[in-house]
């Protein structure tokens, strides 16, 4: 993966940021700072307000009060969003080259394969002639999420990356976010699988109550509160934090 | 500059190839007007009046042009693509000037193929007067093609903006004929003419007199409405309600 350019300590702060469809919030009072180099896993069940964190932090929904201010250029961040539409006239590998000249202003394909792991370059070379109706969502997604991890970009935001995918992949995509985060990148994962976070984030923020509660690891996350005490799994500890 | 350039050259492919992979213009841009003549070809002896040559090439140029480029930008911005994939100032100059171009390429060679099939309709114009309305044509799809980006900064969803835009090809086409073929001195139909670019790109491709008020004020408001798209370009996705 590339190298990233500056690094500063904060790249982002959230400073009372409340949010709210009608006269239920979503955001009330939070507060967070994201710093540079760093892995952020956001977690909560669905409907929570994951996606519009993310859609907040990249100025695609206007909050009600409060602030969110950047170290960075809006061209030194990425964000691929949940749902994501490719072009049905595109083939995937037109697509990914549409992505990275908007974006990047350039493409060489044989330095975007550098990118991707050995193991994948099969997969991917079935991939690049296809139109979207004959890839799986899973795939297109994938395609999208290499294409975003290989722009030069300071801080990148992956809504639920690993959604719709097998094990084996979302094992590698998780490779590939923690080599960008070698790399000097900044990356916030949003996911339902609190399993993905061992060993791979630098701090978990999880939703909930309108706030934005940090923890160092999932074990931390487990230990919260002492929920670990009938916990047998990270998934019970998950939905004892969350009263499911 | 040079790889600036290289970039916008390579986009502007990969969108003509996307753009000639989808059949939607194929109804306004060749289906209807050649029924129109074909339509008009039956009431006469062999040859329709040179008089609708212009008038076609002028109807095919502006809404082939609209296709092209303020459709796409419409459209893209309907399926998010614009909210996520072209969020930052530079990155929507690159995909603007790169769907201009495409926008242009795509319809000067639908406004020139058919110009060239359908002057076998028009026995009267010779291939030097044909080639020299085609070539005017495509100034007109130049301008037309700045002046439809405009679509993208109206607030409405993709259906009812093409809805309400291609509720209008008819009428202009109407207007342009019913002045140029059978009321010429009506006031009325002249001073609305003045606004319908139909209208005012016959005038241009056939060559007949035109104010210079006209001339000055269509090229500036072409040129304003690409610069408000450019200065507002709008990401934001519109949804049914």
């Amino acid at each position: 993966m590339k190298d990233t350019k500056i690094l500063r300590p904060h790249i982002c702060q959230v400073k009372a940021l409340r949010f709210g469809y009608d006269k239920n919030p979503i955001f009330d009072n939070a507060h967070f700072n994201f710093e540079a180099g760093k892995i952020y896993g956001i977690l909560g069940p669905n409907g929570i307000g994951k996606s519009t964190l993310l859609n907040l932090l990249f100025g695609q929904t206007k909050a009600d009060s409060g602030s969110i201010d950047w170290q960075i250029k809006p061209e030194d961040m990425f964000y691929v969003r949940q749902h994501i539409t490719i072009p049905y006239a595109l083939k995937i590998g037109e697509f990914i080259e549409m992505l990275c000249r908007i974006n990047q202003g350039t493409f060489n394909l044989d330095e975007f394969f550098r990118t991707v792991p050995q193991e994948w370059h099969d997969r991917l070379e079935r991939l690049l002639p296809l139109t979207p109706d004959k890839v799986s969502f899973g795939d297109g997604k994938w395609a999208t999420t290499l294409a975003a991890l290989n722009l030069n970009r300071q801080f990148i935001a992956l809504d639920e990356p690993t959604a719709a995918m097998d094990v084996h992949t979302r094992q590698g995509l998780w490779n590939c976010i923690t080599e960008r985060r070698a790399s000097g990148a900044t990356i916030i994962v949003s996911s339902h699988y609190l399993e993905e976070f061992t060993d791979t984030v630098d701090g978990i923020l999880a939703l909930k109550q309108g706030k934005l509660n940090f923890f160092t690891s999932v074990e931390d996350f487990v230990a919260h509160l002492g929920i670990n005490a009938n916990a047998t799994s990270v998934n019970e500890a998950f939905m004892a934090y969350y009263d499911l | 500059m040079i790889a600036f350039i290289r970039n916008i050259y390579y986009l502007s492919l990969l969108l003509l190839r996307e753009e000639m992979r989808e059949p939607g213009w194929l109804f306004w841009s060749i289906t209807f007007p050649f029924i129109i003549m074909f339509a008009l070809f039956l009431q006469t002896t062999g040859s329709l009046s040179p008089v609708l040559f212009p008038i076609m090439l002028s109807f095919v140029s502006v809404v082939t042009a609209i296709r092209s480029t303020g459709a796409y930008l419409v459209g893209r911005r309907e399926a998010s693509f614009l909210q996520a994939f072209v969020s930052f100032p530079l990155a929507q100059k690159r995909y603007i000037l790169a769907q201009v171009i495409a926008g242009f390429i795509f319809a000067g060679v639908i406004v020139a193929v058919f110009g060239v099939v359908s002057s076998f309709f028009f026995k009267e114009v010779s291939i030097f007067n044909s080639i020299n309305q085609i070539a005017r044509a495509l100034g007109v799809v130049f301008f037309a093609i700045f002046a439809g980006s405009i679509l993208n900064l109206i607030p409405l969803k993709f259906q009812t903006v093409m809805g309400l835009v291609t509720s209008t090809y008819a009428p202009m086409l109407l207007l342009t004929f019913a002045e140029l073929i059978r009321f010429p001195d009506n006031m009325a139909l002249i001073m609305i003419n003045t606004m319908n670019p139909v209208a005012v790109g016959t005038a241009i491709i056939g060559g007949t007199p035109i104010s210079w008020l006209v001339l000055t004020i269509w090229p500036i408001a072409c040129f304003g409405l690409f610069g408000a798209t450019i200065t507002w370009f709008n990401l934001e996705t519109r949804w049914d309600k």
